[in-house]
């Protein structure tokens, strides 16, 4: 009896060793070529070559994502160098797609999309949580200033529109919105900037004193008992202030992201609503 | 007859006695598979029509019922060799050991082969890496005394509908096995085995999905 017992275990193991090793084995072969690939294309980018590293991308990419917001999705990241981790922390591709796992410097995890085509090319680079967007470099970082200041332009004069005309259901149903409340919840509350007497238009004039505020500071932010971790957020609230005639305005607006690119957040369930303007001296804060 | 002398000095097993058990692990393997394949059919059709898993999560998934009916036809066939009998089991006696290989499957698949296949299948599709894979394996085989009631009783009615057609043939092959001609206790065991187990195998393949959920 115990022969035959040995012999069980025996080949029990023998199957469970095949098994793993060649699940190891398998990963091993058939993401070599990707890895090589996507490491080739992270180099180029690391070195400052975005030019030769989107050529180098796959056609969908190039497709998805002119050169400009590639460069810019990467300046949003900052000066953080993305790694391929090792083959044993990859998975097997699947119908000529391969998703590669990469790292920051602080550990944060970004997915990296290669297909096979004539070689492994990549597609699209994400962070961890939104790897299923498309081609492109999507990494829900938060955007520079610039991008910023036209964002809160954008919104702004468009809320302007609407309480001119009095049509918030156009306003929070536009593409520059992410809306999950009626008109009834807003128009109450933004009634009151028509009668505020800031000229608007001015706005487009004028650059906005951003605050530094804690929740856009760029790409890292430091825990106090904690590391460094790389921020990608998925919404951020912006402050600022813009000196209009005769009534300088200040506001607060809170943006989400929906991909792929971010939008005013007006969702009840995340907070109430998402613009608040208040002309100084005469408050009409929501 | 059986003798002490001859169970404890033994526990060998002569030539044919291999062959049975071989035969009857045969059997198992093509019931655990149609087993399985019922099981996740039936608790499918609760929320939607139900549908066969297409290869190759069918031969990882269903592929559990296999091993583990492997494993509990040929640890039932074992058994009944080791207690030591030189004659054939009645129908009523098999139709008890059924029950035996109905617990044995469905708590070893419920414990241990499913959670498997489930690791395998996330593997296989590129949700794992193969360090993740090593672990969620260790973990699960170390889960595997709790997860085989929690995993193991929603396939035992299953089991014991398994366990009716698992008898019967079980008989049949024991009474090749005793025949008196040295071929055919050699032979037919195993060539029986093969053939109701690929009728099995057969019929639960081709047979309507809503028809064998109610099986399950």
């Amino acid at each position: 009896m115990l022969k035959n017992t040995a012999i069980v275990i025996g080949i029990v193991v023998a199957f469970a060793s095949i098994f793993i090793i060649g699940a190891f084995i398998s990963v091993a072969i058939t993401t070599a070529d990707a890895i090589t690939s996507a490491e080739n294309f992270l180099t180029l980018i690391n070195r400052g070559d975005a030019h030769e590293a989107y050529m180098n991308g796959s056609p969908d990419l190039q497709n998805a994502q002119s050169e400009n917001q590639f460069r810019l999705q990467f300046t949003a990241l900052g000066q953080e160098q993305l790694k391929v981790m090792p083959w044993y922390r990859q998975t097997l591709p699947q119908s000529g797609i391969t998703l590669l796992e990469a790292s920051s410097s602080d550990n944060a995890r970004f997915v990296i999309e290669a297909v096979h085509t004539d070689e492994w090319r990549v597609r699209s680079i994400t962070n961890w949580t939104q790897f299923n967007v498309g081609p492109g470099v999507w990494f829900r970082a938060v955007p520079p200033d610039s991008q910023i200041q036209d964002l809160v332009k954008e919104t702004l004069l468009e809320f302007n529109i609407a309480t001119l005309s009095n049509d918030f259901d156009t306003f929070l149903k536009g593409p520059n919105v992410h809306s999950s409340v009626g008109q009834s919840n807003l128009s109450e509350s933004f009634e009151t900037l028509a009668n505020s007497g800031s000229n608007f238009n001015e706005i487009t004039n004028l650059t906005a004193d951003l605050t530094d505020d804690p929740d856009w500071q760029r790409i890292r932010a430091c825990q106090p008992f904690g590391g460094c971790k790389t921020i990608v957020t998925t919404s951020i609230s912006v402050k600022g202030r813009y000196n209009l005639d005769p009534t300088p305005l200040t506001f607060k607006l809170f943006y989400t992201y929906i991909h792929p690119k971010w939008v005013l957040g007006c969702t009840q369930t995340v907070r109430p609503c998402t613009v608040e303007l208040t002309p100084e001296k005469a408050p009409y804060a929501n | 007859m059986a003798t002490l002398s001859n169970i404890t000095i033994s526990g060998r097993l002569k030539s044919q006695d291999r062959w049975f058990i071989a035969a009857l692990s045969v059997y198992g393997c093509a019931l655990g598979y149609s087993i399985i394949m019922i099981n996740l059919l039936a608790r499918a059709s609760t929320l939607a029509d139900p549908e066969r898993l297409h290869i190759p999560e069918a031969i990882l998934t269903y592929g559990a019922g296999a091993l583990a009916g492997i494993l509990a036809a040929g640890l039932v066939a074992y058994t009944v060799h080791l207690a030591g009998h030189d004659w054939s089991l009645t129908i009523g006696s098999w139709m008890l050991l059924s029950i035996g290989f109905a617990l044995i499957f469905s708590l070893v698949t419920g414990g241990l082969f499913l959670p498997i296949s489930v690791i395998s299948v996330d593997f296989y599709q590129g949700q794992m890496d193969p360090i993740e894979l090593v672990l969620a394996s260790t973990n699960a085989v170390a889960r595997s005394p709790v997860q085989a009631l929690i995993g193991g009783v929603p396939i035992m009615f299953t089991s014991v509908v398994g366990g009716l057609l698992f008898g019967p043939v079980a008989w049949m092959i024991d009474r090749f096995h005793y025949s008196g001609q040295p071929m055919i206790s050699r032979y037919a065991p195993i060539g029986v085995a093969t053939l109701v187990g690929l009728g099995v195998l057969v019929t639960f393949s081709i047979l309507p999905t809503t028809l064998l959920a109610r099986l399950g």
